[in-house]
């Protein structure tokens, strides 16, 4: 039998490096997402471009928006799937989106919704 | 091709279309995970066949998978399962040419996990022509972090034993 092919039996030092950078990266990742939820723009693309943004502050009554045989649910603290005319329904089960840089999709039907932070609301502070 | 690899490529190929098949009902819709994630079971197979046939034949066994995910959940689950599929095949079949000196089997699952999640975000990016759809990378790579090391522990337990059957090594057998 020939050694070369046998790749090590057991962990070496490349895995429990490769596993901790990897949770580093993924730690930093969620630290730098995580920043709440006020004032939050919900972008709604359709087919790669983008068709609303819907600041929820502004939201008073809860109302649908209809895309591409999809059904979004837009309400003051969230957007959501409530039907779609796909496989898998996977972006149903996905619920709410509530916080900043949430993001949810319905591929085959080619509808994304992410949330972000308002970016206008420190220039209006200066306006006003 | 030899025969006897002919016929077990069949059969590893038949065993990671049941065991993507098993896993899709197996997971029930549990309210943390991310949603659209799956344990990857079949990659044991990919991986299996990664470390003893070669490149070739873990792109076979991708390709399988990518056909049966045409025929059970169109176009769109086929695009997304080949962008995973030979994203982690190439990925990992490059790290098995360094002979497990880098990294074990647990690597190698990680890596392949990693890269299938990956490659199928990258995918549905295109699909959907959203790139922002990024974001959502964060969950999947805590999920594919215990998957790969579930997928790997796997491996890392199985190989030594299967070695001993002559069940590792099909490269320089007739």
């Amino acid at each position: 039998m020939n050694t070369k092919s046998e790749i090590g039996r057991s962990i070496t030092k490349g895995d429990i490096i490769l596993i901790v950078s990897l949770i580093v990266i993924s730690l930093v990742m969620f630290v730098l997402s995580f920043s709440g939820s006020e004032n939050l723009v919900a972008e709604i693309y359709v087919d790669g471009e983008r068709a609303h943004s819907i600041a929820l502050s502004e939201v008073t009554e809860s109302y649908t928006v209809n895309e591409n045989y999809c059904q979004l649910l837009i309400e003051k603290d969230g957007v959501s799937f409530v039907f779609s005319d796909c496989g898998d329904k996977l972006c149903i089960k996905r619920g709410k989106l509530k916080n900043q840089g949430d993001t949810m999709a319905c591929v085959p039907q080619k509808v994304v919704v992410i949330l972000k932070a308002d970016g206008k609301e420190k220039i209006d502070g200066v306006a006003y | 091709m030899k025969t006897n690899k002919v016929s077990l490529l069949g059969i590893f190929g038949a065993v990671a279309l049941v065991l993507s098949f098993l896993e899709s009902m197996l997971i029930p819709d549990i309210p943390f995970l991310p949603v659209g994630a799956k344990p990857g079971l079949s990659n044991i197979i990919t991986m299996y066949i990664a470390g003893t046939m070669g490149l070739p034949g873990a792109m076979y066994i991708t390709l399988l998978k990518a056909l049966f995910a045409l025929i059970t959940r169109g176009a769109t689950g086929a695009f997304m399962s080949l962008g995973g599929g030979v994203l982690s095949t190439l990925c990992v079949c490059f790290f098995i040419k360094y002979q497990g000196r880098i990294f074990s089997w647990l690597g190698l699952g990680i890596i392949g996990a990693v890269m299938h999640n990956l490659g199928q975000l990258m995918a549905a990016c295109v699909v959907s022509g959203t790139f922002a759809l990024i974001n959502y990378g964060k969950y999947l790579l805590i999920f594919a972090l215990i998957t790969g090391t579930v997928t790997g522990s796997v491996l890392l337990i199985l190989m030594p034993r299967l070695r001993k059957f002559g069940g590792a090594d099909y490269k320089n057998k007739n």
